[in-house]
């Protein structure tokens, strides 16, 4: 995809790019923003432009003109008046950030402004965090700081308060729809697939090699076999699902599509049918079924189950032991029908 | 771009600049070495974005043998380009840029072709503007830094102390430095300085130890000129720029107490000595102090420290003056042993206002120019 | 020249200027007027609630020689150099970066230096809950024999985290979080200030969104200032904020009283799609159900107006909901509050618990999940009542499909084509074969169980995949010459490898072939193993009574033919009557507790323990390395 980051900012995020070129055009950048959003929200690609907009020597109605030698170094991550940061591993440790901190004391290497770009803000170690608190709280005159973030609750409330929280839109289900569908994604995956991300690239990537139909299928056969109460989904776990769980990316996928079906036979257990509303819409019959087999609670119990696993891969939790335990479990809550 | 050059005199320019390089980087472009090729000659840069250096060579000077077939500009591997070039076989070497960012390195039998990125990539550099420069005498300079750079703040927590505040107001150029238990400062007045140049600015401490390390090898003066966001020394050949540090020094000028209620005149070396041998156990105790005592009436100075696990010490000072109220003061040994250090073979007068405000050391002579401050400790 | 943030240029220069700290401030005025200052100070409270900014007006205060009233006069040059962070007494320290013994240690040691130019010196110690315990040591020795003239205030959003031996050292003071009325007074104050309008109900929404935090509110007053030509209006508050507005709240919170949860899920449905924030929402949601509980506990508890709605709003909201629910629905407020933190998708979080809330009812009826089973029987969908023959049919029909599926699975190695109308399968209950059992154990020793040991990866290498997979929480746990105890960590797959006789008949073929003689596989539960070991110590002691060839009891159906699963099948029949508690485990011939080692059923002979001691020790070593990880109900 050859497009351009202004356009993509712009196309992903227009409220928040007029938003925030109203705000340069009455001089009013605060020194310290957030912007939150889930992944393919185009947060980075927000940055990027504002980086873009702040740096370019002729911007154009308000727009920056990417040729000049600033777009350029930009463009190539050669500018060495914007600094950034991201997660290596899962966090970002006290020491990844102390260039950081480091270049906050300096000047700036050749104009007069600075900006800072720190990604995956909700990643920083609480050690990480509260170092940078003092630079954030008042930077010097030309500073800016933009922190990203997927998950704000997960951003240490002292950083919060020190910055202008900007929450990307959602972007739309049909825009979103229509992306996958002129990467001919099938239909059936492009409706899964908007229930676990806004991130068309992050789409491709999981379609790569036909993993994700699989993916979908697997899951699907173990959610027709679970929800029956059968024990053969214990078997499933290992013969399709482990097959398929082959990094951690993908295995947290695989937690999230069992989530994902849970939530709509929970939806359609109540009543919703709207396929619009829904992602495993060739399972809907089979959960139509359920609707009447199983009492709400059960079901409840069954969907609240796949909430609390999903961070436990977070925790170092083997993939298999959490599928495994949670096939039982659903059974279990599935065949205990009212035997007082 | 293409130009053949003496290999030998080429890779000591190498050397010059790579002092500037590291291969960690935020910034991918500065593990690369900037060459810029034009008929006047070649300037070389590196830059590990605190500070930068350039070289340049000189078409003109016959020492290297240099021509320049085509003009041009390239970023190359900074390690890779030198360590082949010091490998290669002849007396010369040519470098070429072929197509897009690609050289080709020959030298005899040899040929290497290396991937390189546009210099238009590289930091952008201030542009130097004689008419804005100053000049400072070589060893002026090595002075005014090895004088103050001792009282650079090593601790992270207060960023602005670890570098060194300079001034330029009507002619008078200023130095200080400080931790904030101790301070340093030399000022120097330069005579030939257009009046309309005034600046203000905190340059590292490391910038200026590395500086320190560089001009010992030459001996021209150094041109001084200050931009936005650089300062940038000039010495020979050589291009020597660092970065600022942002934000308020703190004010310093108040610091100094102008008035004294007791002085004492002696000389450096000797002084130096006797603390030495004092802090042998000053350096046992935890609380690492040495005490003056001044009793003018009798013309004593004494100083003693003790470590409560060895023993005790007690040295009388020859002195060459002393006048005022009695006064026993405590301090750190080894501040007062930087503080002599930097004075050299000289007699200081030392002023006391208390116990517990700090107190000054400058050189009998020349007293203006440079002072030292030292805050007591307080033992009670 | 940059944009100043709000909270940059509003931070206050004197204790009066202080939002919502009253006795905090009067206090340290106090003590500045009266000269009373402590060596050291902890200002704890949450986040922008003015810790710092009293810090550095204290350090101002102590040292102006200007002082009225115990304020600083912010003129004199210690007061600005201090304003300006410059004066080199006043050392604002944050303890996440410099949070070890070493850097403490060199405060400590500094501390002793004089002052440069103020009277005394202040530290002030941000996030001092940062500190490593040995760096907290050190700061105690500093506390204890605190250097004259040496002010330490320490800050913290977490006074929790500090030791104790510290907070007695220290004068404390608690900041309070700062209330909508002052965080609202102090908007007006600042926007009257700028002459900048505003719409009230606007600076409400940014007052309550701030939760507490005066540098919150003024960051999201900046924001919504930057969105409009300097004026605050109600919508740009709202959109910023993420908040919803009251009457989507209202709507909302009807339907769950009236458990209309489709509506109710559509509701979520709109607000999601606006992209209103999750976590604002449960919060909104919270303070909206507060309101209402408050307001039927009595309508004078609360302030209708700071909250948006009108008073007949909330008689009809107080009405429609006894309070026990509103308590209920504020603790799975609460729950799924912690729950959301973690997620980076909230949207299934939120329609759960919608789906929730709207099952919260008034009579007494536990919502949680243990207590599921026992809820509302009648919800149940119809079934056949479960009688023996039914079950039997199930049960093969079962066997008879797992067998299938896992021959399709031997020869497609793939997808499994579903049946369509799968029967439902409930309570199927196999029962241990004591039988088979107990004639291993009373041949078991150590070096047979550590051969087998040694020889399980290869046994499991001659199986199928899924026969792998059931086997993968499993564990050999006692074996004799010619047959193996394995303990399943789950009762579920006890019962599903007990009927399976692929499984067992490859696991014996493989033994065999490995073995070279005739090899037994037996299959327990693991948490009844412990039981069923003691037992057998007990009823047997030295005599072995059972032959090893275990082959002569009446159960012996599991490991036969599948044609024989019927009558194991009604061996186990009156379990799955419905009055037998509806346990997941299989029954066992004695009650036994889940991890009885010690004290088994008090009639059995006491284990003669001479003679038991071969399999009991090895068994019991082996047992004491198997940590159960799940408890299995």
């Amino acid at each position: 995809m050859a497009e351009e980051p202004q356009e993509r900012a712009e196309r992903l995020q227009p409220r928040i790019v007029a938003r925030l070129k109203r705000i340069l055009d009455k001089h009013e950048l605060a020194h310290a923003y957030l912007f939150v959003g889930p992944d393919g929200s185009g947060k980075l690609e927000v940055a990027r432009w504002l980086a873009l907009r702040l740096f370019c020597l002729h911007p154009q109605d308000g727009e920056p003109d990417l040729t000049c030698a600033e777009c350029q170094r930009i463009l190539s991550g050669n500018h060495p008046d914007i600094v950034t940061a991201a997660a290596e591993g899962r966090q970002i440790k006290v020491d990844e950030i102390r260039h950081l901190k480091a270049e906050f004391t300096k000047s700036a290497m050749e104009g007069s402004q600075k900006l800072f770009i720190i990604q995956d803000a909700d990643k920083m170690t609480t050690g990480a965090a509260n170092s940078l608190l003092k630079f954030i709280e008042e930077p010097g005159p030309g500073v800016y700081i933009l922190m990203l973030t997927t998950n704000k609750s997960a951003v240490l409330p002292t950083i919060r308060s020190r910055t202008q929280v900007i929450e990307m839109q959602p972007l739309r289900r049909a825009d979103l729809l229509d992306q996958l569908a002129a990467l001919e994604i099938p239909k059936g995956q492009r409706l899964v697939a908007i229930g676990l991300t806004d991130s068309v690239q992050q789409v491709q990537e999981w379609c790569a090699d036909g993993w994700f139909a699989q993916a979908v299928t697997g899951v699907s056969q173990w959610f027709n076999s679970v929800s029956q109460g059968n024990m053969l989904a214990f078997v499933e776990v290992q013969t399709k699902l482990v097959k398929l769980a082959t990094d951690r990316d993908k295995q947290q996928v695989l937690l999230d599509l069992i989530t994902l079906i849970w939530r709509d036979a929970l939806l359609v257990a109540n009543g919703i049918s709207d396929p619009d509303r829904l992602h495993f819409v060739n399972e809907q019959g089979q959960m139509q079924a359920l609707a009447g087999q199983y009492s709400m609670a059960q079901l409840l119990t069954v969907s609240q189950l796949t909430l609390e696993i999903r961070h436990l891969l977070g925790q170092n939790v083997n993939f298999q032991n959490i599928v495994e335990q949670l096939t039982i479990r659903i059974v279990q809550t599935l065949r205990a029908v009212g035997a007082e | 771009m293409k130009f053949t050059i003496n290999r030998p005199a080429f890779i000591s320019q190498l050397n010059n600049v790579l002092r500037a390089i590291s291969s960690k980087t935020t910034i991918p472009i500065l593990t690369g070495l900037k060459m810029v090729v034009d008929k006047e000659g070649i300037i070389l840069t590196g830059s590990n974005s605190d500070i930068t250096i350039e070289s340049v060579i000189e078409a003109s000077d016959t020492d290297y043998d240099l021509t320049v077939e085509d003009p041009g500009a390239i970023v190359l591997p900074a390690r890779f380009f030198s360590e082949i070039v010091k490998k290669l076989p002849d007396k010369q070497v040519t470098i070429e840029v072929t197509s897009g960012f690609q050289a080709d390195i020959t030298s005899g039998t040899a040929k290497f072709q290396i991937n390189g990125q546009d210099a238009e990539n590289f930091p952008h550099l201030p542009e130097v503007e004689t008419n804005k420069t100053i000049t400072l005498p070589n060893d002026v300079l090595k002075e005014v830094i090895r004088q103050t750079v001792i009282a650079v703040s090593k601790q992270e927590s207060r960023p602005i102390l670890a570098g060194i505040h300079i001034t330029l107001h009507d002619g008078l150029l200023t130095a200080v430095a400080t931790d904030s238990h101790r301070l340093a400062q030399r000022k120097v007045t330069l005579n030939d300085v257009d009046n309309g140049i005034d600046f203000d600015v905190i340059i590292p401490g490391k910038s200026m130890n590395e500086l320190s390390g560089m001009i010992s090898d030459v001996d021209e003066d150094v041109q001084v000129q200050v931009t936005e966001n650089q300062i940038l020394f000039i010495f020979g050949n050589t291009h020597f720029y660092s970065r600022l540090l942002e934000g308020n020094y703190p004010e310093t000028s108040q610091l100094i107490p102008d008035t004294a209620d007791t002085t004492v005149e002696l000389d450096a070396g000797t002084f130096l000595a006797s603390i030495e041998r004092a802090s042998l156990l000053s350096h046992e105790s935890r609380n690492d102090v040495v005490k003056l005592t001044l009793n003018p009436d009798e013309n004593l100075v004494r100083i003693s420290s003790d470590s409560p696990d060895i023993g005790t010490v007690e040295e009388e000072v020859a002195t060459t003056s002393l006048d005022g109220n009695d006064l026993e003061i405590s301090f750190n040994p080894n501040y007062m042993k930087d503080a002599l250090r930097s004075f050299g073979q000289t007699t200081v007068k030392i002023a006391f206002t208390s116990a517990l405000r700090p107190f000054t050391l400058v050189p009998t002579e020349d007293g203006e120019n440079f002072v030292h401050l030292i805050t007591p400790v307080r033992t009670f | 020249m940059s944009y100043q943030a709000l909270y940059r240029v509003w931070r206050p220069q004197r204790f009066d200027e202080l939002v919502g700290q009253q006795i905090v401030t009067q206090t340290l005025k106090n003590a500045i007027i009266t000269n009373q200052i402590s060596h050291a100070y902890l200002f704890a409270g949450p986040r922008g609630t003015g810790k710092t900014s009293a810090a550095k007006i204290f350090a101002k205060a102590v040292n102006c020689h200007h002082s009225k009233d115990g304020e600083p006069c912010n003129q004199c040059d210690i007061c600005q150099a201090i304003t300006k962070g410059q004066l080199n007494d006043v050392i604002e320290i944050d303890a996440a970066s410099n949070n070890g013994v070493e850097e403490i240690r060199d405060i400590r040691d500094k501390a002793k230096y004089a002052p440069t130019q103020a009277d005394y010196k202040v530290y002030i110690i941000d996030e001092v809950h940062m500190l490593s315990t040995g760096a907290f040591n050190a700061l105690l020795k500093t506390l204890e024999e605190p250097p004259a003239n040496v002010i330490f205030i320490l800050a913290t959003t977490e006074p929790h985290k500090i030791p104790l031996t510290i907070i007695s050292r220290v004068q404390r003071f608690d900041f309070r979080r700062i209330s909508a009325q002052d965080a609202f007074d102090r908007m007006k104050y600042i926007l009257d200030q700028k002459k900048v309008d505003y719409e009230e109900k606007a600076l409400w929404v940014i007052a309550n969104a701030a939760e507490g935090g005066m540098r919150d509110a003024l960051s999201i007053l900046d924001q919504v200032l930057s969105f409009s030509d300097n004026e605050v209006k109600l919508d740009d508050a709202l959109l910023v904020t993420g908040s919803v507005t009251k009457q989507l709240l209202k709507k909302y919170f009807l339907e769950l009283a009236h458990h209309e949860s489709a509506n109710a899920l559509d509701t979520m449905k709109d607000i999601l799609t606006e992209g209103k924030d999750g976590q604002r929402f449960i919060e909104d949601l919270i303070s909206f159900i507060r309101d209402v509980l408050l307001y039927q506990e009595s309508p004078d508890l609360i302030s209708v107006a700071a909250t948006g709605l009108k008073d007949e709003d909330f008689k009809s909201l107080s009405a429609a909901v006894s309070a026990t629910s509103l308590y209920r629905m504020i603790d799975e407020l609460n729950d799924i509050q912690e729950e959301m933190r973690f997620t980076t998708h909230p949207d299934v979080y939120l329609e759960v618990l919608t789906v929730k809330l709207c099952q919260i009812k008034d009579q007494p009826t536990p919502a949680d999940a243990q207590a599921v089973p026992q809820q509302d029987t009648t919800a149940q969908p119809a079934q056949p009542s479960p009688a023996a023959d039914a079950t039997i049919k199930q049960l093969q029909q079962e066997v008879q499909q797992l067998q299938q599926t896992v021959q399709q699975l031997k020869t497609s190695g793939g997808a499994v084509a579903k049946k369509p109308a799968q029967p439902r399968v409930k309570q199927r209950k196999v029962q241990v074969n004591l039988g088979q059992i107990y004639p291993v154990l009373g041949a078991a020793t150590r070096k047979d169980l550590v051969n087998i040991q040694n020889l399980w990866e290869d046994m499991l290498n001659h199986l199928t995949v899924p026969q792998r997979s059931l086997l993968h929480v499993s564990k050999p746990v006692a074996a004799s010459a010619t047959g193996v105890i394995v303990a399943f960590n789950y009762a579920f797959l006890f019962q599903e490898a007990t009927t399976d006789d692929n499984l067992i008949a490859a696991m014996e073929g493989a033994f065999q072939q490995l073995m070279g003689t005739e090899y037994k596989v037996v299959f327990v539960p693991k948490n009844k193993w412990p039981q069923i070991r003691q037992n057998y110590i007990k009823e047997h002691g030295l005599d072995r009574r059972k032959p090893a060839t275990g082959k002569t009891t009446a159960s012996a159906a599991p490991k036969s033919a599948a044609s024989q699963a019927p009558s194991q099948a009604t061996t186990a029949a009156p379990a799955s009557q419905p009055t037998v508690p509806a346990s997941p485990e299989p029954p066992l011939p004695e009650e036994p507790p889940v991890d009885g080692d010690d004290d088994g059923p008090a009639d059995n002979q006491p284990a003669h323990s001479a003679a038991s001691q071969d399999p009991v020790t090895a068994a019991k070593q082996l047992f004491g390395d198997d940590i159960v990880k799940i408890e299995d109900n």
